[in-house]
């Protein structure tokens, strides 16, 4: 468990620098904890689970700034993932007993197989054209963002700005997917 | 869409992040709102036209470091609150002891006055604007706040809204302090006390519709 959170940190901190790659591995392996966790709690609603995945991602992704390089980087993904499912079953109007788990419960998951997610798909879809074509470009063909923001008409500065945007508006657009 | 196209986007979006953003940030809000505050006072308000016989007595130096300590513990515990699951405790105790502490001078100086000096001294001159005014300008400062911690995780919204609004309200506060010519710790206890708890309860209202996520 120490060695994970070790790994895992050592690749948030590369991120934090800059390091795309690590960033990349730090979330797919974070999306493997995420997804039990949530599956656990998510009894009365599996198809849920994805969604919820997606959107603590993108909280993980877009709230970097909120990290203490000084505390463990699990308790912080944690946290995140704890507000997510507290927020979802709020605005779902879910009343449940069940328990929150904590860090370790966390941390020891085992593997759940992934699938779509509704709300991102439609989120996506309500985006202005432009930017919903950078998203789908950097992502499905793995464009690089020169590359995605040439097919877009825009230069390499102003694609970075516009996906950034871009993925902020997919997190609002998100949460208000169901409420 | 799946989660690992979702996670290629979010690696295409992977910028640096300085190693004490969060501070910087917030350190920009206050600069930027202290400034914002100032070109009011002196658009607006005007500076108090005996600024440079005031600056030489204590009374002036010991309102500034009143509001001022509420605005550092306000930044305090909008930093703490900033960060998922970081209780706001300290900042808490601290706040309500400068709180408590100037109250009581307050309160020895009230004590012996007479009713009419009571009075006089609870109004000043400009009891009916003084805590209007620390909002009018502590609001622009608390857009900044806020629109700073929708960058960061808090898990209690509302009371980093609080935070953000007590932290804007000090300092607005403090700025305000060049044009308000009130010397005593009776006016300053009740109506600059009142204007920063107004701009943490505004902060919190803001909270709650801005920063959930």
């Amino acid at each position: 468990m120490d060695e994970l959170e070790t790994q895992l940190k050592r690749l948030m901190l590369s991120g934090l620098d800059g390091d795309a790659v690590a960033h990349r591995r730090l979330l797919s392996l974070l999306s493997e904890r995420l997804r039990p966790y949530f599956t656990h709690r998510m009894s009365q609603a599996p198809s849920d689970v994805e969604d919820l995945v997606q959107e603590t991602l993108l909280a993980i992704h877009l709230r970097r700034e909120s990290y203490d390089r000084t505390q463990p980087l699990t308790a912080w993904v944690f946290a995140i993932a704890r507000y997510k499912l507290i927020d979802h079953w709020r605005r779902r109007k879910i009343r449940t007993t069940t328990p929150l788990g904590d860090v370790e419960a966390f941390l020891a998951a085992d593997t759940v197989a992934s699938d779509d997610g509704l709300d991102l798909t439609r989120a996506l879809a309500s985006l202005p054209p432009r930017q919903r074509s950078l998203v789908e470009n950097v992502k499905i063909s793995g464009l690089s963002l020169s590359e995605a923001g040439a097919k877009a008409g825009v230069s390499e500065g102003a694609a970075k700005v516009a996906l950034h945007r871009a993925l902020k508006l997919l997190a609002e657009r998100m949460r208000h997917a169901n409420a | 869409m799946q989660t690992h196209d979702l996670i290629e986007a979010l690696a295409a979006d992977t910028g640096r992040v300085h190693a004490h953003a969060l501070e910087r940030r917030l350190a920009l809000t206050a600069l930027g709102g202290a400034a914002v505050a100032l070109a009011l006072v002196l658009a607006w308000l005007k500076l108090r036209p005996d600024l440079g016989e005031a600056i030489g007595g204590g009374f002036f130096w010991v309102k500034a470091l009143y509001t001022g300590a509420l605005g550092l513990i306000g930044v305090w515990a909008a930093a703490r609150l900033a960060r998922p699951d970081v209780s706001p405790r300290p900042a808490l105790l601290i706040a309500f002891a400068a709180v408590a502490a100037f109250e009581i001078v307050a309160l020895v100086q009230f004590m012996p006055m007479d009713a009419g000096t009571r009075m006089a001294a609870l109004r000043g001159v400009s009891w009916q604007v003084c805590s209007r005014n620390i909002v009018i300008l502590a609001a622009p400062m608390l857009a900044m706040s806020i629109a700073a911690l929708r960058w960061m995780a808090p898990t209690r919204p509302m009371a980093a809204g609080f935070a953000a609004g007590a932290f804007s309200g000090g300092i607005a506060a403090t700025v305000y302090g060049l044009h308000c010519p009130e010397a005593t710790f009776v006016f300053v206890g009740l109506w600059y006390t009142l204007g920063v708890a107004a701009c943490g309860v505004i902060g919190a209202i803001a909270g709650r519709l801005a920063l959930r996520w």
